[in-house]
């Protein structure tokens, strides 16, 4: 089988940034009679790997890395349709509600994370900007979340974080949810105070922490 | 006084306090100490509605309110000086078309936070160099609307008294005021405006004085030439004992606190001090001493009567200001 030289061209184009290079090699790869799992797992994910890699060293810049993932994401949405036409489920590494918490309107490192974590195999439930503290709750139950990640940009607002996770207590549902944080006014030392799981000062770093705590 | 709520119940107890202070409504109409401040312009090119809401409320009654606007190129605007100018430029002609609607002939400053981020990993850069030139740009462009310019100009991605810290602010500000920027929101603020250090309050004074003075320039005229001087003294004599170098002594020159002058044998005797450990030793004189400022004790009183609850805060002096 000529299998190898169409998982090259799938990580390569992934590692090229190039969408429709990307969506050109998948078509080609189906059409090869390719299982879709195997696509996603021995050409686009090897190619995630070294575009994370490039990234850390900073042999390449944010917009690339975003374009990387939402070439990906362009991939999964002809592929994850097929895994499930065949039976299989998607296997999410997980659930996860993210927002930016009450008051603060800050949404470009959210945004970012998102689509991190989408491209890490997380299914992301976004609440967007401005979350009141019970939204956070409430969609995390309805959706059986295993995580609830918070940002907060502003001093004056990161003490919405806190009021999540003392709501959750008071509800005593503290432990059904890993609560991580995030965003410029928060620190390592404001997550142990207020009790969350675990911090994070990057969304490159989030995705690393949300894939200890699920795993 | 600026300031700066969450929300419309805030800002209605802010100039409430404010009326208190002032000793009623009619005396703070006449002179309102409080400026307040919003960023309405969420870029690119759309409003929020709560700041909008509280620039109207302001805006009707005539109160003191001012906007910045915050394009961040790369993110919220193209990757170009040119390309971030022309969309903060939009959002500040949205906003004061905005407030002339609410009330004609209402006074606007063209205030702004420019930046280009920084793109290795999308980083907010307020202290990089390129906002001091895009602030010079708006400067130009507030001129050409006659209109005064500002904004936060000298933050500093820094997290400490360090070279960065004063090179950040340093150059920014001299880059907005040489084109025509006199509102510095500056004073004291680290970490891209995440912490506030007294020290850096202090040095930040000092930079503002030499700012000031790149403002004042030259002050080219015919008598400050000097030439009466440059002819009576002549070749081979001095200037120091002159009259004239006693009327000006005091004024040419900015005669700054903190910025070492003494010889390098001297500041080894006093134990190496950096610009850290100077400004910290300055901001605590400044803070040890009795406070004119601070109101009376009726007033006080009124105040505390007026909101329900008050508390004394939790604003607690560094282990660094103690001793």
């Amino acid at each position: 089988m000529g299998d190898e030289g169409i998982f090259e061209q799938l990580k390569q184009s992934i590692v090229d940034q190039d969408e429709d290079a990307v969506l050109e090699a998948v078509n080609k790869a189906l059409a090869d009679g390719v299982d879709p799992k195997t696509i996603i797992d021995k050409g686009l994910l090897p190619g995630l790997n070294v575009i994370g890699e490039q990234f850390e060293n900073e042999d390449i810049f944010l917009p690339e890395l975003m374009q990387a993932a939402l070439a990906f994401q362009a991939a999964m949405a002809i592929l994850e349709p097929k895994i499930k036409e065949a039976g299989g489920d998607g296997q999410k590494k997980g659930t996860i509600v993210l927002g930016t918490v009450k008051g603060d309107l800050h949404s470009i490192g959210k945004n970012i994370l998102k689509l991190l974590f989408e491209t890490s195999g997380f299914e992301v439930w976004d609440l967007g900007i401005d979350v009141d503290l019970f939204k956070f709750i409430d969609k995390a139950k309805e959706v059986d979340a295993d995580i609830i990640a918070m940002s907060a940009l502003l001093t004056t607002t990161l003490v919405g974080q806190r009021d999540v996770i003392e709501a959750l207590k008071d509800q005593g549902t503290r432990d059904q949810f890993k609560v991580i944080i995030g965003g410029g006014a928060t620190t390592a030392e404001w997550a142990e105070t207020i009790g969350a799981d675990g911090w994070a000062g990057s969304a490159y770093e989030a995705v690393n922490l949300a894939n200890r705590l699920v795993s | 006084m600026r300031s700066n709520t969450p929300n419309m119940d805030d800002l209605r107890q802010v100039v409430e306090l404010g009326e208190l202070i002032a000793g009623g409504k009619g005396a703070y109409a006449e002179r309102p100490i409080i400026n307040h401040h919003y960023c309405p312009m969420v870029s690119p090119l759309t409003m929020d509605v709560d700041s909008t809401e509280a620039v109207m409320w302001l805006t009707e009654r005539g109160l003191p309110v001012y906007t910045t606007v915050v394009p961040n190129a790369g993110l919220t605007a193209p990757m170009t000086m040119m390309g971030c100018l022309v969309v903060g430029n939009a959002e500040f002609l949205a906003i004061t078309a905005f407030q002339q609607m609410v009330r004609e002939h209402t006074p606007v400053i063209y205030a702004s936070l420019p930046t280009v981020a920084d793109m290795r990993t999308g980083a907010y850069a307020p202290g990089a160099i390129e906002t001091g030139i895009l602030l010079a740009a708006q400067a130009q462009l507030a001129r050409f609307y006659d209109v005064p310019a500002g904004g936060y100009i000298g933050l500093t991605n820094a997290h400490s008294n360090d070279a960065q810290s004063g090179f950040e602010t340093g150059m920014n500000t001299v880059l907005g005021v040489s084109a025509g920027a006199t509102l510095l929101n500056m004073g004291g603020l680290f970490s891209s405006l995440m912490a506030f250090d007294f020290a850096k309050a202090v040095v930040d004074n000092e930079i503002a004085l030499m700012d000031k003075r790149v403002y004042r320039g030259l002050e080219f005229s015919e008598e400050n030439l000097a030439l009466d001087q440059i002819a009576a003294i002549g070749p081979g004599g001095s200037y120091m004992g002159s009259k004239h170098t006693k009327q000006r002594m005091k004024t040419t020159a900015v005669l700054p606190r903190l910025a070492a002058r003494d010889m390098r044998a001297q500041w080894e005797g006093a134990g190496r001090p950096d610009i850290h450990a100077r400004a910290l030793a300055e901001a605590r004189r400044i803070l040890s001493q009795p406070n004119p400022a601070v109101w009376n004790a009726g007033l006080d009183a009124t105040i505390r009567d007026h909101f329900a609850g008050l508390v004394a805060g939790d604003a607690t002096p560094l282990e660094a200001l103690e001793e």
